[in-house]
């Protein structure tokens, strides 16, 4: 293979590393949730219950685009996430 | 401490501290809700496997395999090269070999056999006159005949040769793609993903290999590189680059069937390996019998 034709894939350098599913996952997930949570500040809420289902979204959404792979098979935090997105819910509402 | 432990932990910390304060000793509920999605970054960081780092030694290791039956491919190549029996079509910046069987059309370069509980070789037919059957292709002898003697075919054994021995391999439930990321991702990170397609006797494996190659570590890059994707000539043109010749390996043991390879398409950041199962007769597999017709 000639030198030059190995630049191609020698010039990704840092960026490179985003394609690395594990580090894109935590980097898309601090964006989102963060960025969710500046926006319901921003609009002055108050209610924890509103932020918490919101966290939830951003991780199930994340992890739905971003399937990287995991130490365990059974999504455990996903789990609570889960509970905890219901249980929010529920206190909303009621 | 992996780099994601560390990280995970640091983040769950800092995010219940955050949550902590901000809620019980100094109320603020964005603050809190900062603090929780910190720790959810950080438990989600905690459950990632660490990224493996390529093991040098490994690399080496494979290297020397492969050079080990480079002589005796370049003879066997030698033996067989009377007429051109791998055609290299530039296309762009990949090469694309088509295996179209040198002296007979419809002859295979090499069949992948798979183990049957032994390690499994890997046959090359030299006598254009008969079609490999499974048979000849089992009990070919494993060196070159004097030239005086009539040679079939000769088996030869590959940096894959074993991998049908470890149970993973057929391990219930485990698809061809699950085994060949395990090999070549996770264990000898020849590639940075794996994708197989099964089409009834067909099976296209995509190998990307974008992440293998970085900036900080060029003298190896090189060493993998030119030795092991593309491999040395012979090894090449008789058994495919290093990698496709590993999947083929997998695919034999996974499928226990012999597996020749159809075609192979290698650019810098991605090759593309089309496998054919054999179903043990001389007259057909894939594309109606053309590979193995008579």
């Amino acid at each position: 293979m000639e030198r030059h034709e190995r630049g191609s894939w020698q010039g990704r350098g840092a960026l490179g590393k985003l394609s690395d599913k594990g580090n894109l996952l935590i980097l898309s997930l601090s964006v989102l949730s963060f960025g969710l949570i500046i926006l319901l500040a921003a609009l002055g809420e108050k209610r924890i219950t509103v932020y918490l289902p919101a966290i939830a979204l951003a991780y199930f959404a994340d992890t739905l685009v971003i399937r990287a792979k995991r130490r365990t098979r059974f999504d455990y935090l996903g789990a609570a996430l889960f509970v905890v997105f219901v249980l929010s819910i529920v206190a909303t509402v009621i | 401490v992996g780099r994601y432990a560390l990280l995970g932990i640091d983040l769950v910390g800092l995010g219940l501290m955050i949550t902590f304060v901000s809620y019980a000793i100094r109320p603020f509920v964005p603050f809190a809700a900062l603090g929780i999605a910190i720790s959810v970054v950080g438990l989600t960081t905690l459950s990632l496997p660490e990224p493996s780092k390529r093991n040098d030694f490994e690399i080496a290791v494979l290297k020397g395999s492969v050079l080990g039956i480079e002589p005796l491919l370049e003879e066997i190549y030698k033996k067989r090269s009377s007429e051109e029996m791998v055609e290299q079509i530039p296309e762009g910046n990949k090469v694309v070999l088509f295996k179209s069987w040198g002296f007979q059309e419809n002859h295979p370069v090499a069949i992948y056999l798979p183990s049957g509980g032994q390690k499994a070789a890997v046959y090359i037919p030299l006598d254009d006159n008969s079609p490999p059957n499974l048979d000849n292709v089992r009990h070919a002898p494993t060196r070159l005949l004097s030239p005086g003697k009539r040679q079939e075919g000769i088996r030869v054994f590959t940096a894959g040769s074993y991998l049908g021995l470890v149970p993973d391999i057929r391990k219930e439930g485990a698809s061809v793609e699950d085994i060949l990321r395990q090999v070549l991702v996770e264990t000898t990170k020849l590639c940075s993903s794996v994708k197989a397609l099964e089409m009834e006797d067909n099976i296209v494996v995509e190998m990307i290999h974008d992440q293998v190659w970085t900036m900080e570590d060029t003298e190896v890059d090189e060493m993998i590189h030119d030795h092991l994707w593309s491999g040395p000539e012979a090894h090449r043109i008789l058994l495919g680059s290093v990698p496709t010749s590993m999947a083929a390996s997998i695919v034999a043991a996974a499928k226990s069937s012999p597996v020749t390879i159809e075609k192979e398409e290698i650019s810098p950041t991605r090759t593309v390996a089309h496998f054919v199962l054999w179903n043990g007769t001389s007259a057909g597999v894939g594309r109606g019998g053309v590979l193995w017709g008579n």
